[in-house]
């Protein structure tokens, strides 16, 4: 029977040019769900505690959706999994665009690139044929150009390519891998790790090939259930109208909104500046465009028609680079924040990490940490447009400061020392994107707990915020909870029900390709959706409770490699700012010390160590649980690390 | 009267149009078999919709040497008979609009049959309304 999900993957080995395709046993999709899941799996089993981020054992593994390439709604997401150098543990970025349904069109469900090549090449897939090309005239070249010239050079306007810019080729720590142009799957290093093995792109050709689904007419059925459930949602024209910035001025007036390097959490004025409204009304916003199959459009694509600026293009910015390059450097030009926006899509630079890594410069500069003997004379400002567009890039070419900075904020600090960490946004050496966690309780907890780091990427909890973020949430709430009146970001109880449940509709939602806004901001495609959805494109049968429990699956495998690297329950926690520091602009809004103490934050995490069968004096799941998850062989060897894991840190977790 | 409105500066680009197009036609997914393309510049900021429109001229229909085009009466799509095809891409080389497409693997020449009245692109587009149904069209 042909299916969404085959199991086919393509092998290449840039060290010895080697290509290969292998498929994989049923269990990758059955148990694991395909896409994310299947790769949580590969990499668990390519990689482990003895491959280094940056070395050529290291593998990339770029992995579309199970439902990837079909018409169901929302679902053209990609998951590319490595081990991160920035965190050094399991690592997912995911990324929207078209090159998911690309790949799917190739018959390849998995790509993994592993090896390293001895010059700059990129790789080229299609139906017909994969090769290796060389790619030594793009090398210096940033992501509009290198798109136009491959293109150009294949002679195609409908190849798909994910590509680096400088910032990866120059092993800048928080490098993205951008896909078709603007779409980034930024976090955790994608990118270095594409500059270390010299390859500048992945290039897919569609061409030639199809994508099937087991029963066309009751997945074309299921398909119009999961848009119809998803038009229905009050959130769907809010993301079309308005992208992710929609709230960010009523998140300062909340005081919720980081800003000064999460020192405040408001800004005196010109937040309606970095709003989706404000995109609209100040004339930039060009188009919305959606991603594969996408029904809400959410992306924004700008440009600058007029000024100092003028000619500026790119997507964006999101709410997450207008408050990391913006609101958290008290900058609230929106031509700035749309410039510095292009700079690093083109570049091909995480915007969280770089906004996060600036902020602490410039905090590390007025406090006398960093000099100006380091920066070459410069002066490190707040709300200083210079700054941020020299820091930007003397970090790309790793000149003078900028070469420090480029390892991002964990180990910045670590070098420059002098209690520097506790300013140093970051958790596990990953700099945390732009919630603010001491008045959000399931964030907090779902940020300690992430694999990843602390971002949002794994889990997005918007439901707690309950009325105050959509009629739908209070229900869904009751719906995991039992009761709305747990639909509330200052309570402690329940967080560990609510942030479980949030990340094992992530997961699945990963794994079968759906966005998350499709399933934890729009609640819409909930698991019975997702159920008949991925029954009818692969044929087999999965209940709702079956696609949840393969998530927590997902998740728990994930928790497991890391506690392979050496990771423990120590490493559940939170940027030391936000664990010891009050968040003065929130303290009057909320009934709490406004502070997520180790004690706050140890409370919620007991909770949900008890409820996932974890034991919570090392954060390992326990032998019976892995066994019932059918992830016993993870079991047999986390069994020689549990007993010591506690007493010691890896080298990412380490704070100062 | 074209059946569909197409309005170019709501299209977000995501091509899921395309995608249930060819599921409609073919029972699997191939984005070179879509009845509907959506042709964006090489950074997604302009974007053409190209679909047949029903348009008066029906150029298609009058290039066509082997008279293996027609124009379906209920609904006024092109109906194609391939047993009477000759492949000559006349109509594909002849429509102004970008209405018909070419099917290189199988060689014949693909436009919109509207699904028979129930056309699956206007049910992904709901929300951006890119694609809808000509509302005087709809009451007919």
């Amino acid at each position: 029977m042909r299916t969404s999900y085959n199991g086919r993957v393509l092998f290449v080995d840039l060290s010895t040019e080697k290509i290969w395709v292998q498929t994989l046993p049923d269990h990758y999709l059955s148990e694991y769900l395909g896409g994310r899941g299947a790769a949580a799996l590969l990499l668990w089993e390519l990689t482990g505690p003895e491959t280094k981020p940056l070395s050529k054992k290291n593998v990339l593994i770029f992995s579309p959706g199970s439902l990837t390439g079909t018409s169901a709604p929302i679902s053209g997401r990609t998951t590319i999994s490595f081990k991160s150098p920035s965190t050094g543990g399991y690592f997912k970025a995911n990324v929207g665009g078209y090159i998911g349904i690309a790949i799917k069109h190739t018959g390849y469900d998995h790509i993994v690139i592993k090896g390293k090549s001895n010059k700059p090449v990129y790789l080229y897939a299609g139906v017909d044929r994969v090769e290796i090309r060389d790619a030594s005239t793009l090398w210096g070249e940033n992501i509009k150009e290198t798109n136009r010239r491959i293109k150009k050079e294949l002679g195609n306007d409908d190849l798909e390519i994910a590509c680096i810019g400088t910032a990866g080729e120059n092993l800048c720590n928080f490098a993205s891998i951008m896909c078709s142009y603007y779409n980034a799957a930024a976090r955790g290093g994608g990118g270095t790790i594409m500059g270390s093995k010299n390859l500048k792109a992945m290039v897919v050709n569609p061409k030639g090939g199809k994508v099937y689904v087991s029963n066309p007419s009751d997945f074309t059925a299921a398909v119009q259930k999961g848009r119809d459930a998803s038009f229905a949602d009050s959130h769907a024209e809010e993301m079309k109208l308005w992208g992710t910035a929609a709230t960010t001025d009523q998140m300062c007036d909340a005081g919720l909104l980081p800003t000064y390097n999460f020192k405040r959490q408001m800004l005196k004025s010109g937040a309606e500046n970095l709003t989706g409204r404000h995109l609209i009304e100040g004339g930039y916003l060009k188009r919305s465009v959606g991603c594969g199959s996408c029904l809400f459009g959410c992306h924004r694509y700008t440009i600058i028609k007029e000024g100092k600026y003028k000619g500026t293009y790119s997507e964006g910015p999101e709410y997450e680079t207008f408050a990391s390059l913006g609101a958290n450097l008290g900058i609230t030009d929106s031509n700035v924040i749309l410039k510095a926006n292009e700079m690093a899509n083109n570049y091909g630079l995480d915007t969280i990490s770089l906004g996060g890594t600036i902020g602490w410069a410039i905090e590390s500069f007025e406090r006398g940490v960093i000099k100006q003997k380091d920066t070459g004379g410069r002066e490190l400002k707040w709300e200083d447009v210079e700054t941020l567009f020299f820091l930007i890039e003397v970090i790309v070419k790793r000149e003078g400061i900028g070469d420090l900075l480029a390892k991002g904020v964990r180990i910045a600090s670590k070098e420059v020392g002098k209690d520097s960490y506790k300013w140093a946004v970051q958790a596990r050496g990953l700099e945390q994107s732009r919630v603010e966690l001491r008045g959000a309780y399931s964030y907090a907890l779902a940020f300690a707990l992430n694999p990843r780091g602390p971002d949002h990427l794994t889990t997005e909890c918007l439901a707690e915020f309950g009325e105050g973020f959509t009629k739908e949430a209070p229900e869904i709430i009751k719906k995991i909870t039992g009761d709305k009146k747990y639909a509330h970001p200052y309570l402690f109880e329940k967080r560990a029900e609510i942030v479980s449940w949030h990340e094992d509709i992530y997961a699945a939602s990963d794994a079968l390709g759906y966005c998350a806004f499709a399933t934890t901001a729009c609640y819409g495609v909930d698991e019975d959706v997702l159920s008949e959805t991925f029954n009818t494109a692969t044929g087999l049968d999965l209940s709702p409770q079956d696609i949840m429990k393969a998530g927590r699956r997902i998740v728990t495998l994930e928790r497991c490699y890391n506690l392979r690297e050496g990771w423990s329950r120590k490493c559940d926690v939170l940027p030391w700012r936000l664990m010891n520091e009050k968040a003065v602009d929130l303290a009057p809004k909320q009934p709490n010390p406004a502070i997520m103490s180790p004690e706050n934050l140890g409370r919620m995490l007991d909770d949900y160590y008890k409820l996932n069968g974890w034991d919570p004096k090392n954060g390992f799941p326990k032998k019976e649980t892995l066994k019932s998850l059918g992830l016993g062989f993870a079991a047999s060897v986390l069994e020689e690390k549990k007993d010591s894991a506690m007493d010691s840190l890896p080298e990412s977790c380490q704070m100062g | 009267m074209s059946y569909l409105k197409l309005t170019f500066e709501n299209c977000s680009g995501c091509l899921g149009c395309e995608l249930a197009c060819s599921l409609q036609h073919y029972g699997y997914i191939d984005l070179f078999k879509s009845r509907i393309r959506i042709i964006a510049d090489e950074e997604m900021s302009d974007i053409e919709i190209h679909q047949c429109i029903q348009c008066e001229e029906r150029s298609c229909v009058s290039a066509c040497p082997a008279g293996a085009l027609s124009i379906n009466d209920e609904f006024g799509y092109i109906m194609h008979n391939g047993s009477i095809c000759i492949q000559c891409q006349k109509c594909f080389k002849s429509c102004k609009y970008h209405g018909v497409f070419w099917d290189e693997e199988r060689n014949y020449p693909l436009t919109c049959d509207l699904c028979g009245g129930d056309p699956q692109c206007v049910k992904v587009c709901k929300l951006h309304k890119a694609v809808q149904i000509n509302e005087k069209e709809a009451v007919r």
